[in-house]
């Protein structure tokens, strides 16, 4: 009975005092396994890999904070969702599924940002076929608008392979930030490989 | 104008035995003119709401189309008559769920998600008028100070609880439940009450116009049939309503659709429905407002939302193809075999909508039929070459 | 065996409040390349600061009370032209704005937010850094844009600078405060009150955050005109643009 009076003072005091985790550093040069499965890359600038995942599947970095510049690596299994659920009850993520085309994965992740961010204006603006890690796949770009009224824009690269979604993400504000680190964020891109 | 005591007279004679005395029930109470809050607490509301508007007239989430505001507001002037209508400002955001609130200050927000559900124009009177007739009675200062009051209490109560689990008492939880729900009951009781006087007043508004009454409890029924529909597609039981965002503020149960239709027939009201004004007005905008409810992963709820707009006919072309993208984005391999035909027929009555030749396409494709799905995706390129998928779908014909 | 509990649980409950006040975070940051020449010769424009005030009640529902609003705002209002009077710099007000220009303010003062809550959780929050931010902070860097874009803001052709200003207080309730100690002992973390700051002069060329003060937790109360002075005063702390005289003071 009292056994979880001990953690939960702990999960207390860590809403009051400086959290204690450290995000960890991606340095340039530097090849790494991202999200846990066989996709590798090589940054060529310092990136931040925060310490909490947005999803059991997927890896998140940034430059300046998830709300300025925000690349997301997924690595998402056969029905599985892209991000952790919000609402699995009632509001639950659509799920990656294994027959899925590359051309329908811009709709998968309009459906997620949606129903996940509250997402209520979301346009894709282009889709076009793209590698990713040799992989065939799409690239696609999109505009949207959330709950802090914001415009962003975003773009990522996405293929299936063996049953397994790879996708990279990227979005930031449309002023001045989406053009900032898109360069960036391409070299991540054309660096990646995926094993298997 | 139609003597409103004929009205009243007539709701006497018509009145059910299980339905509270009708005297006063029909009667559209003088307009006192644009309301200036008075104390503390109104005043607070008041400015908030002032702050909430400045927000919404820069927002990027309304609506701005003139022929689209033009309409709904004309539907909420018809019932409420030019002088009450004076004192709103009508905002239509785009947001998918079924909604729509009005503040203090005079300013109403109607989803967009709303907009998609209604039918008609009687429909959509009933919710807006059922609204203004909140803002007359002075409801929204009312429930706040008692949503206050309920929740003090009710976060006292989610502490306490937990103390008294934590220190072990055994039947904290039950005690826990208990408070709870005496508090969650009291705020829904004082709400019943406001809402029986603003849908008494919202039936006079419509009756007043010539509207149809009785489309209010269709729009109830429907919400509810959604909600449970909704919860069948996620396999799970329903029966509670309280995650429909307009009911989270307007607490309901079947008896008080039984109710409302009980109420709508003592008003003589009108049977005008308008229902062909309203899918003119919607024209426009009801494809792009499928499409943000097709992408909520809601299989069951959508589908009843489809069925409904067809109102007992065949599906018109684009209900067909929204059910067809329904069933693709679900995508089991038999949904998948369901689309098909679904895109099909849609293509056959309607030749000018493209986009399912692009659904159909995919959908062969997926199901393994190649130079079939092919020959569709030409097709749908022939018409929309610069299409943003354009490059991506011409990948897959191979050309 | 449940006193001992208690007991650990009341020490627990002061070792975390205890954390708050103790815990190191910066404030406010100064770009390590801004110099001003001619103080008298810049001129700020200044855009409507955001007001919120309110009471939160024992549930955590924010109530609005216009007294307390109007009371801020005038106080605020008057303790920012005592500013700029003590700072000696040229303040602009801001033309009308509507429609388009309306709305393109609004992007820019949501892009302030995000930036602001990006510098809180990310630099000035030690314990949260970004790595890439506790470098340049070894080098003293403070780089933070809007971008070049700001040129087009409303008013923006007759300023140097445009200072951006956001108050958001949540008064708690006794009652608040007293749930506060008690969810303490249950194990239930409870925030009392929100007293939300961010100021921010930004470089009306660049784009460049040029200097920015923000914090959740900001001391002064705006209901009173002392605590309003005290807000604003806290608010323009360091405000580079100072004059030596004001700065002494």
């Amino acid at each position: 009975m009292y056994k979880w009076i001990a953690p939960a003072l702990a999960a207390a005091a860590l809403t009051f005092s400086a959290p204690g985790w450290a995000h960890k550093l991606m340095g340039a040069g530097e090849r790494v396994e991202v999200a846990r499965s066989g996709m590798a890359l090589t940054p060529t600038t310092d990136w931040n890999k925060l310490s909490y995942r947005p999803g059991k599947f997927a890896e998140r970095w940034t430059m300046d904070g998830e709300m300025l510049n925000d690349v997301i690596f997924y690595t998402v299994p056969a029905n599985e969702p892209l991000l952790r659920e919000v609402d699995k009850r009632n509001r639950p993520l659509p799920q990656f599924q294994a027959n899925m085309l590359a051309v329908e994965i811009p709709q998968l992740l309009e459906s997620t940002k949606r129903i996940a961010n509250d997402v209520a204006i979301f346009t894709t603006t282009s889709s076009t076929p793209a590698k990713l890690g040799g992989v065939d796949g799409v690239k696609f770009t999109y505009q949207f608008v959330g709950t802090d009224e914001l415009r962003r824009n975003g773009e990522a690269f996405a293929a299936i392979s063996n049953g397994t979604l790879y996708m990279i993400s990227y979005e930031a504000p449309e002023i001045h930030y989406f053009d900032k680190d898109l360069e960036n964020y391409r070299k991540l891109v054309e660096s990646v490989s995926i094993a298997g | 104008m139609r003597p409103l005591r004929h009205l009243v007279a007539a709701g006497l004679c018509l009145a059910a035995p299980s339905v509270a005395s009708a005297a006063e029930d029909f009667t559209i109470p003088s307009w006192t003119g644009a309301y200036q809050p008075q104390g503390e607490d109104e005043r607070g509301l008041w400015r908030e709401s002032d702050e909430i508007e400045r927000a919404m007239v820069d927002s990027e989430l309304v609506i701005r189309d003139p022929a689209l505001n033009a309409f709904v507001r004309g539907v909420l002037c018809r019932i409420i008559g030019d002088v009450r209508c004076n004192s709103v400002r009508l905002y239509v955001t785009r947001s998918p769920s079924f909604n729509a609130s009005m503040y203090a200050n005079g300013m109403m927000l109607v989803n967009s998600g709303l907009l998609l559900r209604m039918r008609n124009e009687a429909e959509l009177a009933s919710v807006l008028g059922h609204e203004f007739a909140h803002f007359e009675q002075r409801h929204t200062l009312q429930g706040f100070k008692n949503r206050r009051a309920g929740s003090d209490l009710a976060a006292w109560a989610a502490v306490v609880g937990a103390l008294a689990i934590s220190l072990g008492s055994t039947n904290a939880t039950y005690q826990y439940t208990d408070l709870r729900l005496n508090i969650y009951g009291g705020i829904a009781r004082f709400e019943r009450k406001q809402e029986t006087d603003a849908n008494v007043l919202g039936f006079a508004y419509m009756a007043h116009a010539g509207y149809r009454p009785s489309a209010a409890s269709d729009v109830w029924r429907a919400v509810m049939n959604e909600a449970d529909q909704s919860a069948e597609g996620r396999k799970r039981r329903s029966g509670r309503y309280d995650n429909v965002a307009f009911f989270a503020s307007h607490p309901t149960n079947l008896q008080r659709a039984d109710y409302l239709s009980q109420l709508a027939n003592r008003v003589p009201g009108g049977d005008f429905d308008g229902a062909a004004n309203y899918r003119a007005a919607l024209a426009p905008w009801r494809q792009t407002f499928l499409e943000d409810q097709l992408k909520l992963n809601d299989f069951g709820g959508t589908d009843y939302i489809i069925t409904r707009l067809a109102g007992g006919e065949q599906l018109t072309p684009d209900l067909l193809y929204a059910r067809a993208e329904l069933y693709r984005g679900r995508g089991h391999p038999r949904d998948l075999q369901n689309a098909i035909p679904l895109y099909r027929e849609a293509i056959e009555k309607d030749p000018a909508l493209v986009a399912a030749w692009r659904g159909l396409g995919l959908s062969l494709l997926r199901t393994g039929q190649m130079p079939e799905g092919k020959a569709a995706l030409s097709t749908f390129l022939e018409h929309q070459p610069d299409t943003g998928d354009a490059p991506m779908l011409r990948s897959l014909i191979g050309a | 065996m449940n006193r001992k509990y208690l007991a650990l649980a009341l020490a627990g409950a002061c070792v975390s409040v205890s954390a708050v006040s103790a815990q190191a975070q910066e404030r406010s940051a100064v770009r390590p390349d801004f110099a001003v020449v001619d103080r008298e010769a810049v001129r700020v424009i200044v855009y409507r600061p955001r007001v919120t005030v309110g009471e939160q009640s024992t549930g955590g529902l924010f109530e609005p009370r216009a007294d307390w609003n109007d009371q801020a705002r005038q106080f605020l209002d008057a303790a920012l032209v005592n500013s700029q009077q003590a700072l000696g710099h040229s303040v602009i007000a801001p033309p009308e704005i509507s429609g388009e220009q309306g709305r393109l303010l609004n992007q820019y003062q949501a892009l302030f937010n995000s930036v602001a809550d990006s510098v809180i959780n990310y630099q000035f929050f030690v314990g949260n850094r970004l790595e890439t931010k506790k470098r340049d902070n070894r080098n003293s860097q403070f780089d933070w844009s809007l971008g070049p874009g700001v040129r087009n803001l409303p008013g923006a052709e007759g300023a140097d600078y445009a200072l951006f200003l956001t108050t958001t207080d949540h008064y708690g309730s006794t009652g608040r405060k007293v749930l506060q100690v008690f969810a303490a002992l249950g194990g239930v973390g409870v925030q009392s009150g929100v007293h939300a700051g961010y100021a921010g002069l930004v470089d009306l060329k660049t784009g460049d955050i040029l200097w920015i003060n923000a914090d959740k937790q900001m001391g002064g109360d705006v209901r009173t005109p002392d605590g309003a002075a005290r807000r604003m005063s806290q608010l323009l702390e360091d405000f580079p643009l100072a004059s030596p005289a004001a700065a002494a003071n």
